[in-house]
């Protein structure tokens, strides 16, 4: 089940960069084996939870939800037509519905918010991922792709299936906090966002080598979505040392949740700052997107396999 | 004396924003290098991770404690001068509020830090029940020193609150794995499957009632154990409360005897065994034996079976088996695990309390673990200041205690001598420079919003 689930990145990263090398330089040819390869992995991903038993079914509801809207999406980016990317976000607010309603469900029936362990936190990044693209997509109407966002929630969903997440019902006494909640929250609207600047930086740096004029337009969204997500990261960082100095009286512990998550937030300053700086403020500067993107994996999921992490109070188990 | 300006070249440098990416690039990269070198660890754990010339770089660098060297502290004064140049240069105005508040309000956040590094202290407090105490250990890089409170602590109560059912997991090992990398963690529930894809097995649980209890009668009595391998051992019922116990014969001139039993034993500096208290904790007993003329006697402690006295008779393995302490019998866990071909395989594990039991399948083994997780725990104290009472309240994790700046969090718990738990453990902390960090946070929170929100908003409002 693993080999599907990384056979299915796997389609997605080489399709994924089909159709990107074709929003730069149009090639029918290659927009349509971008599209057959995310289709087969999209095709995968619909069989991930019918592998696995005992599974919650309105989250495998939602699941294949998504994967209809990826579908639509994708063949949204082969045909062009209105209608088909209009029914495409209607079957994305509808995953998102019934997937707000599934972590709502999972709160009243754990007691506790949903937000422990790292399936649960999975769901809760597609959940933020999602919402993030339908407000830049319904509310700043920036023409954006929606198969990204889709796919990413179909990953982050699909490791629930994949790494089967055990979860105590109730929460050890550190996390009995006020703060948990917000915390959590404000950090995984950043990584939505943040994740979603990953492939409009992505696209900048492929329209500017290629000489297209999409770089400003890609530009624009980076820089949107960092104007978002960058505040929430901020939050999140403060509010963890809130947390830390109610919690244990320390504000800042060295732990290495805590340096990765200044690490990211160091890098993204880096980004608004290069902005400014002569020189660095093209695709140097969307380079440190990227490079946040990886800080933010390493962040989140990284970060339990380093040598320092048996010390660690943050990683998850 | 006429104040020099520094050259204008090197002010320029200094209050540059390409000073600024260089400082932050530094900082996430020494921050980073602190998350790959484990920080704190003995030079075992260094040399066994990193080999020993790493470990040789790691001493002479300092970098076993990165975020305390000269360097990284250096690096931090020098982007705070930049940090302080930078926004010394722009010329304030009221769009301009938010780059000013989150660039006072992170030199506000360090300097704040540098505060509490320089003049305050961290440490414990361990107080049993009853106990009053006017001073708290420090710890500092050198070791732990004593500091004075101006007023003094009581520990009036300790409650430890447990969750109401115990929490049963299933650990699924794989041989070769560590329990970092275990393949899954589930939680044991009647009538429960799991399924672990990645290995091609399915998980069928069943809670079986407790047996009967002549059963656990029979598997839960005090045994003496003689012999090296465990297979080919004999065993001897015991019988703790008629105690001295008939001789045993083992073989054609050798006995032993069961002389004494102590259920909580400590062993004192001169290896002299006493009691401790009547809880047990401790399982010893003391065996008489005797071996053609010669005569031993030897203590056999229940949880520590190589340790004792083995004067005479070296090669005679002897151990003490105390029997379940529980003599309630317990639910048991009936676990049949399948395989993608539909073999099948069934084992019964009992669900002790606060015990372990494992059974071993075709490909991997599995433990069980029942335990009564602990919920919550708080330390009722009382502040006396002068003769006088000041203030009572419960101390527990995410609710600390201040007084006279002085901050009190509850932090661990231990045992007193008999086994329970009445001594509290509170981290108190002294220090100084935490309001400047909040104020710093709070300007910085509020010029994020500022910068990257409001601003665009108020521009919109504006040309509307």
């Amino acid at each position: 089940m693993t080999n599907y689930y990384f056979t299915m990145i796997g389609l997605f990263v080489v399709g994924g960069g089909a159709l990107g090398v074709n929003v730069i330089k149009s090639n029918r040819p290659l927009a349509i084996s971008g599209v057959v390869l995310i289709l087969i992995g999209l095709a995968i991903g619909i069989i991930l939870p019918t592998m696995s038993i005992e599974q919650n079914s309105m989250l495998a509801i939602a699941y294949g939800i998504f994967s209809i809207a990826a579908i639509a999406f994708a063949a949204n980016s082969l045909l062009q037509k209105s209608k088909l990317k209009i029914a495409a976000i209607a079957i994305a607010v509808t995953a998102f519905v019934l997937l707000t309603a599934t972590i709502l469900l999972a709160w009243f029936n754990l007691g506790r918010p949903p937000f422990q362990s790292l399936g649960e936190t999975m769901i809760i990044l597609a959940w933020c991922l999602t919402l993030v693209y339908l407000i830049f997509e319904l509310v700043e109407k920036i023409e954006f792709t929606g198969l990204f966002a889709m796919i990413c929630a179909i990953l982050s969903l699909g490791f629930n299936y994949v790494y089967p997440d055990y979860s105590t019902r109730n929460l050890p006494p550190a996390l009995q906090s006020a703060w948990f909640v917000p915390h959590v929250l404000v950090y995984f609207l950043a990584y939505g966002t943040l994740i979603l600047a990953i492939l409009s930086s992505s696209g900048y740096i492929l329209a500017h080598y290629r000489g297209s004029d999409l770089d400003r337009v890609f530009d624009k969204i980076t820089y949107k979505l960092v104007r978002v997500g960058f505040p929430f990261l901020t939050f999140g960082l403060i509010f963890g040392s809130f947390w830390g100095q109610v919690a244990w009286g320390n504000y800042w512990g060295w732990d290495p949740k805590e340096n990765w998550s200044a690490v990211t937030w160091v890098v993204y300053l880096m980004y608004l700052h290069l902005r400014y700086v002569k020189g660095w403020n093209k695709v140097r500067a969307n380079v440190f997107i990227i490079l946040g993107g990886a800080a933010v994996f390493i962040t989140y999921l990284a970060v339990s396999y380093l040598p320092s992490a048996a010390s660690s109070i943050h990683v998850y188990q | 004396m006429s104040q020099q300006r520094p050259p204008r070249s090197l002010y320029d440098l200094l209050s540059s924003k390409g000073l600024a990416v260089i400082m932050f690039g530094l900082i996430a990269a020494f921050t980073a290098l602190g998350t790959f070198i484990i920080q704190f660890g003995s030079p075992e754990e260094y040399v066994a991770v990193y080999g020993r010339l790493f470990t040789r770089l790691i001493f002479a660098t300092g970098a076993n404690d990165l975020f305390h060297t000269l360097y990284f502290e250096g690096v931090l004064v020098l982007f705070a001068f930049n940090l302080f140049l930078c926004t010394l240069k722009r010329k304030f105005s009221l769009p301009k509020l938010g780059f000013f508040m989150v660039h006072l309000g992170m030199i506000v956040v360090m300097i704040g830090a540098a505060v509490g590094l320089v003049f305050g202290h961290r440490g414990m407090v361990w107080l049993d029940t009853g106990e009053q105490s006017a001073r708290y250990l420090a710890r500092a890089q050198t070791g732990e020193y004593p500091v004075e409170l101006p007023f003094s602590v009581r520990l009036d109560e300790f409650d430890i609150h447990y969750k109401e059912h115990p929490e049963r997991v299933l650990y699924v090992l794989v041989p070769g794995k560590t329990e970092m990398e275990q393949a899954a963690l589930f939680a044991i529930e009647d009538g429960a499957s799991e399924k672990i894809p990645s290995l091609g097995l399915n998980f069928a649980m069943q809670i079986l009632p407790p047996p009967a209890t002549t059963e656990i009668e029979a598997t839960g009595s005090d045994k003496l154990m003689v012999g090296g391998d465990p297979h080919s051992s004999s065993q001897f019922d015991l019988d703790l409360d008629q105690l001295p116990n008939p001789v045993i014969t083992l073989g054609d001139n050798m006995t032993v005897q069961p002389l004494k039993y102590i259920p909580h034993a400590m062993v004192d500096g001169e290896g002299h065994v006493y009691k401790q208290s009547d809880n047990p904790i401790n399982p010893a007993l003391e065996v008489e034996i005797r071996f053609e003329d010669q005569v031993e006697k030897r203590w056999l402690f229940a949880k520590f079976p190589g340790f004792g006295h083995k004067e005479v008779l070296e090669d005679l393995t002897i151990a003490f088996v105390k029997g379940s302490e529980s003599s309630e019998p317990v639910e048991r866990l009936k676990l049949t695990v399948t395989d993608d071909r539909g073999a099948e395989a069934t084992e019964i594990l009992p669900l002790t309390l606060d015990e372990q039991s494992s059974a071993r399948f075709k490909t991997v083994t599995v433990v069980a673990q029942s335990s009564m997780a602990v919920d919550s725990y708080k330390s009722l104290v009382s502040v006396i200041d002068g003769d006088q009472e000041v203030a009572r309240q419960f101390i527990e994790v995410n609710h600390p205690l201040v007084y006279k700046g002085l901050r009190f969090y509850q932090s661990s718990y231990r045992a007193n001598s008999i086994g329970e738990n009445t001594i509290t453990g509170i981290e108190v902390v002294d220090d100084p420079g935490l309001w400047l960090v909040y104020l710093g946070f709070i300007s910085m929170l509020i010029g994020v919003i500022w910068i990257f929100w409001l601003e665009q908003l108020i521009r919109r409002w504006a040309r509307k």
